[in-house]
């Protein structure tokens, strides 16, 4: 336990010219979320980061994945 | 940003400080209160059924969240994943702030004689301020921009 999870969702929400507000409205999220998710505060459920993956147009494991050990 | 995203966003913001408001204000008067009635002056009976009310709808505003008369889309997005997370912490931390509370309360009544409901009265509204804070506190820095 104590694991990091790391994400590309600013990123990969640049790539599409979304903004957060826009992102959270294709999901069905409060803009709150994607702003917690994405400075990696918050970590999602595994249906939101499935959401977020089909709306990014990417796989979950593209979107997130656990820092390495230091 | 679309109209209920925009929305959403905006109750949110005025709930989290609403919380914090409601959180000081409701001790406040307490702390103000608690200065005639302990140890032995009773409360009066209007002053503690306004009490009780007010700390009802304070839990109920924690757990429903506000939106009640807005469109289900508003509410959704007003009880999404991190506000249930938030209310979750938040409901935490009051639950160790009443637990807190009733041992500072069990030890001063070796020392000072203080009615259950006195008593009581301390232990909700710690266990609620605190719950209110964490709330607000949780939900301005979700809130503040990326």
């Amino acid at each position: 336990m104590g694991e990091r999870l790391l994400n590309s969702l600013k990123e990969e929400r640049a790539r599409l010219g979304l903004t957060q507000a826009e992102l959270a409205d294709r999901i069905g999220v409060s803009r709150k979320t994607i702003n917690t998710v994405e400075n990696g505060i918050f970590i999602p459920s595994t249906i939101l980061a499935l959401r977020l993956a089909a709306a990014l147009d990417r796989r979950v494991e593209d979107l997130f994945r656990i820092a390495p050990d230091e | 940003m679309t109209n209920q995203t925009d929305l959403a966003d905006r109750i949110a913001w005025g709930r989290a400080r609403a919380a914090t408001v409601m959180a000081v204000v409701f001790v406040t008067a307490q702390v103000g209160s608690f200065r005639d009635d302990l140890p032995l002056n009773r409360p009066q009976t209007l002053h503690l059924a306004a009490w009780i009310i007010w700390a009802a709808a304070l839990l109920m505003f924690l757990a429903v969240g506000g939106g009640l008369f807005r469109g289900a889309r508003i509410r959704a997005l007003l009880n999404d994943e991190t506000t249930i997370d938030h209310r979750k912490r938040a409901m935490a931390l009051g639950f160790w702030g009443a637990i807190g509370t009733a041992i500072l309360v069990y030890g001063l009544s070796f020392y000072e004689p203080i009615s259950a409901r006195e008593g009581a009265r301390l232990i909700i509204t710690f266990g609620i301020a605190l719950a209110l804070l964490r709330f607000g506190t949780l939900e301005r820095k979700a809130l503040k921009d990326g």
